[in-house]
């Protein structure tokens, strides 16, 4: 006599945090492209974070647009507005883009909150699922979703790494005069980053909003901004390991430390002095200490390359 | 028809006249050395041309066409090449891929090529030829930032020379180097001009200009106060004025 087998049912909580996860990696993913690749800062991602998830509760739950093309819009939506702050980025540099930036998280949020038209502080609720081969998911297959959503930005982000794009962002990140001198187009390459970038983060919003079902001004303000900024650099900006590490460890530090939470903040804040005094490239950035392990590690008793 | 023109240039920052009427043109194939005291307006005048500053006032013809005006990354793509007076390689990059950033300018204008890689085949080996021309191949994997100024200012060429210019523009390229080096970069930019290149050059090292140039501007307070073969410009009144003051002049 058999036993009956179980349905392998994984806990409630564990869905959560996996989703959770997965649309804080997207969007480290998607701001490491502005900040990472092409080396503009950007301190305001959760505000295009924010304008996917209305486009996307607002198209579903006001228009009845189906799900997919409503995600798509969402993307299109945030892409726009960030393609506006990519032209902005043409006019103002460095340290006054990045409160510029900031400028834009709070007006997209104040914008949310106060006009009727994105329902104020009572936000947009019913905010429905995605349906797949016209089944509509539930919360596991939300996840699914989700991971799919990840491998598809870890894949765009290796094709711009690895394409005549991704280096002309680089060497625009690392001398805009200079890669003017060699025939780079900077202003091009800056407002497609800023254009790709936001428009992921959007992607990312509308798989927010359905997870949530319930959405509010309060879930895109510029903490979240900082949130995803540390990420991207605790973990390295400008590879692709790094953003993905570091929104692994940063979504889930959180519920290890929950003593914390009030603090969570001030947590951050503390991790970007110290990451930037001992490990600016990132935990795994090039050069860090723990990448330097890695590769020495099948190389051990051989010396380093002789630099000529 | 000269290859590069200037006529009337003029540009100022405040009350400053740091290019002041200048008119000079450059001959296919002739090395064009530009000197002058510092702060004499060579520099200036370099970004006017290449689209860094938009003129005041005046014209700069490249191959009679006007360029004034454009953004440096067309002129650049129209064939000038150019290097920084304070060497400006992609330092975060390697050798190899900074001068893959400027070799990548070919594939840019079309949305299908623009996500080709920068390792394939052919690249790699423009790159190699490249680094091997100025002498920089056993270094292609190395950090740009690492290299010593001399092997930066190689390097910088190479990157220019990517583009495959008509026309090469170096600031000041032996400033800061050791003799050996400066001897070196002085053959290559003579194996170059070999090759049919065309090169405008602001020197202060004067050996270096005099080996060089087969002609010279003589810049102060961003008047050209003096042109003419090397051994004429050494004996010009009003450069030896500028350079050591009236007084010897009159002597």
């Amino acid at each position: 006599m058999g036993r009956a087998v179980p349905d392998v049912v994984i806990p409630a909580y564990y869905i959560t945090m996996a989703i959770i996860t997965g649309i804080y990696i997207v969007l480290a993913l998607s701001l490491n492209i502005i900040t990472g690749f092409a080396g503009q800062p950007n301190m305001g991602h959760a505000a295009f974070f924010g304008i996917g998830a209305y486009t996307l509760a607002i198209l579903t739950t006001r228009y009845e647009v189906a799900y997919w093309i409503a995600a798509v819009a969402a993307a299109v939506a945030a892409g726009a507005v960030g393609s506006l702050l990519g032209l902005i980025s043409l006019r103002v540099r460095e340290d006054f883009l990045a409160i510029t930036t900031i400028g834009i998280n709070f007006v997209v949020v104040s914008i949310f909150l106060y006009h009727p038209f994105f329902g104020q502080a009572f936000g947009i609720g019913n905010i429905p699922m995605p349906s797949l081969l016209g089944r509509t998911l539930d919360r596991g297959g939300l996840l699914v979703v989700v991971a799919l959503a990840v491998l598809l930005v870890i894949w765009i982000s290796r094709r711009v790494e690895g394409s005549w794009f991704g280096l002309a962002l680089e060497s625009l990140r690392e001398d805009e005069q200079a890669a003017e001198a060699v025939g780079i187009d900077t202003r091009r390459f800056k407002v497609l980053a800023f254009t790709l970038g936001t428009a992921l983060a959007g992607f990312a919003g509308a798989l927010y909003a359905s997870f949530m079902s319930f959405i509010s001004p309060g879930d895109f303000t510029f903490p979240l901004s900082i949130t995803i900024l540390c990420m991207a650099v605790v973990g390295g900006l400008g590879t692709i390991r790094g953003p993905v590490v570091g929104a692994i460890i940063l979504s889930l530090a959180p519920e290890v430390f929950r003593f914390v939470l009030e603090y969570r903040l001030l947590v951050y804040g503390g991790l970007l002095v110290v990451m930037m005094r001992l490990q600016p490239a990132g935990l795994l950035g090039r050069g860090s200490f723990l990448m330097r392990q890695v590769e020495r590690w099948p190389l051990r008793g051989r010396g380093p390359a002789a630099i000529p | 028809m000269p290859l590069l023109e200037t006529r009337g240039l003029c540009k100022a920052f405040g009350g400053l006249r740091a290019v002041n009427n200048v008119s000079l043109s450059v001959d296919e194939g002739e090395i064009l050395g530009i000197i002058g005291p510092n702060g004499a307006g060579k520099t200036t005048l370099f970004n006017t041309i290449c689209g860094v500053y938009r003129p005041d006032a005046g014209e700069v013809l490249f191959a009679g066409k006007p360029i004034h005006g454009l953004r440096p990354n067309r002129v650049a793509r129209l064939g000038i090449g150019r290097t920084f007076q304070a060497s400006r390689p992609f330092r975060g990059l390697t050798v190899e891929d900074n001068v893959r950033a400027a070799y990548g300018v070919r594939y840019h204008g079309g949305w299908r090529s623009l996500w080709g890689s920068p390792r394939a085949p052919d690249a790699r080996q423009r790159a190699q030829e490249l680094l091997e021309e100025v002498g920089l191949a056993h270094v292609a994997g190395m950090e740009a930032g690492q290299l010593s100024l001399g092997l930066q200012r190689r390097l910088e060429i190479a990157r220019a020379l990517a583009l495959e210019p008509r026309l090469l523009m170096l600031d000041e390229p032996a400033a800061g180097i050791s003799h050996e080096e400066g001897r070196q970069l002085m053959e290559l930019v003579r194996r170059l001009r070999q090759r049919g290149m065309t090169v405008v050059l602001i020197e202060h090292n004067m050996q270096m200009v005099m080996n060089l140039c087969d002609r010279l501007v003589v810049l102060n307070y961003g008047e050209v106060i003096a042109q003419g073969k090397p051994a004429e410009i050494g004996r010009h009144p009003a450069v030896i004025e500028a350079y050591l003051g009236k007084e010897v002049a009159h002597a």
